[in-house]
């Protein structure tokens, strides 16, 4: 088994050394390192000389700088921290503004009511189809209107001729009370055919119905 | 008639100094630099060894002090924060000026001089300048690696204690002892070969 040698005991490692020299360690420790020091006047004379350089260095101070070297440098760290303040706030402001901006335009999501998906939308110029043909059942309409037709087929789709002038023979027509049957003047000679659910022109030549 | 003193109002704290700041006060900011800047520039001027580049130093670390408030948590003072940025600032200047160039051609007046002869710092026969001396000492610091001139410059001239180095550095109290230690010794052992220490 390995021992210590006495002059070896509480070998003062380096920083212990550098604490010794700046007074920092217990009294106790301090004590005990000088009494290793003057076993040691090799590292006694090294601490010597490294406590006469604390001795030299206060007295190589650097000089302190003119007035205005300082008063021209606080002009210039007071311009530098202005510029950063400037910048800063636009930055906070542009920031603010994208968070708003945002914030604006994820709610206008969750608040837009939904659409069908791709694959549910018909395709361009494809009808939508809201009800089947079967389903609506068209009384009257005008002959007008029958190309706005989106569905169902016009009642009529051309003259409808109830009867040829061969099969009715008038011997007057006398205006309804609610006046919807046409007041036409007639003559022994002149017969003519009555249609109902005039969606064309009538033929040319013939009058057309009053109101 | 009676003379009445006012009474001494204390310094306003650091702390309060910078909330002033926060608040856009321009006196608290011009407050902050007297307290420092002299300090700050001797911390510069040690680790770059001269004047310009030591105020450029000083000027750059205030400002990136000042408007990186944000990043000071106050775990340590502001002081010592402040020296954090402004030696970092030192050595980045001294790594894109070349220090140890600027060094060398400022000395070598007194090593041509001296011819190399110890001299001792208490013979005023010898005559020893205070100016050349502390190029010396400048000359003596350049030949330490970054971290035991940070280290020491720091203790010994902004009188920080080891517990502050630590905190400035991010580094144990230990590792600041032992490289104190060891950049003294190299210190003296450069020193040595030119004057009597």
């Amino acid at each position: 088994m390995r021992q210590s040698r006495p002059a070896d005991m509480g070998t003062p490692r380096p920083e212990e050394l550098a604490a010794y020299l700046d007074g920092e360690l217990s009294p106790a420790r301090q004590e005990s390192i000088a009494t290793w020091l003057r076993h040691h006047p090799e590292a006694a004379a090294e601490i010597e000389g490294q406590r006469r350089l604390a001795g030299v260095w206060p007295t190589t101070t650097p000089a302190e700088p003119a007035d205005a070297n300082w008063a021209s440098m606080l002009v210039r760290i007071e311009s530098a921290v202005d510029r950063f303040r400037s910048a800063r706030g636009r930055n906070r402001r542009r920031i603010q503004l994208g968070i708003t901006g945002l914030a604006a335009g994820l709610l206008l999501v969750l608040l837009t009511p939904k659409e069908p998906g791709p694959a549910e939308a018909p395709s361009a110029g494809e009808p939508l189809a809201v009800v089947s043909p079967d389903d609506v059942e068209i009384v009257s309409l005008h002959a007008a209107d029958r190309a706005t037709l989106v569905v169902g087929a016009a009642p009529v789709m051309g003259p409808l001729v109830l009867a040829s002038s061969n099969d009715v023979e008038l011997e007057g027509v006398d205006p309804a009370d609610d006046g919807m049957i046409p007041s036409i003047h007639m003559d022994e000679r002149t017969i003519i055919p009555m249609s109902v659910a005039p969606l064309d022109p009538p033929p040319a030549g013939l009058p057309e119905p009053r109101p | 008639m009676a003379v009445v003193s006012a009474p001494c109002l204390p310094a306003p704290s650091d702390e309060s100094l910078l909330a002033r700041l926060a608040d856009g006060e321009r006196e608290a900011l011009e407050e902050l630099f007297r307290r420092y800047r002299l300090l700050a520039y001797r911390v510069a001027h040690r680790l770059l060894g001269n004047e310009a580049d030591a105020l450029d130093a000083v000027q750059e670390g205030f400002i990136k002090a000042l408007t990186h408030l944000d990043s000071f948590q106050g775990r340590s003072t502001f002081k010592t924060w402040l020296l954090r940025v402004v030696s970092n600032a030192a050595l980045d200047f001294g790594r894109q000026r070349g220090r140890r160039e600027t060094l060398s051609l400022s000395t070598s007046r007194i090593r041509d001089r001296d011819s190399m002869l110890p001299l001792a710092l208490d013979d005023p026969a010898i005559g020893l300048e205070r100016e050349d001396l502390r190029r010396l000492l400048d000359e003596a610091l350049a030949t330490l690696s970054e971290a035991q001139r940070k280290t020491f410059v720091l203790h010994a001239e902004a009188e920080l204690s080891y517990r502050e180095v630590a905190q400035v550095l991010g580094i144990s109290i230990g590792t600041v002892m032992s490289r104190l230690y060891y950049a003294r010794q190299k210190l003296r052992a450069y020193l040595a070969q030119r004057i009597k220490l």
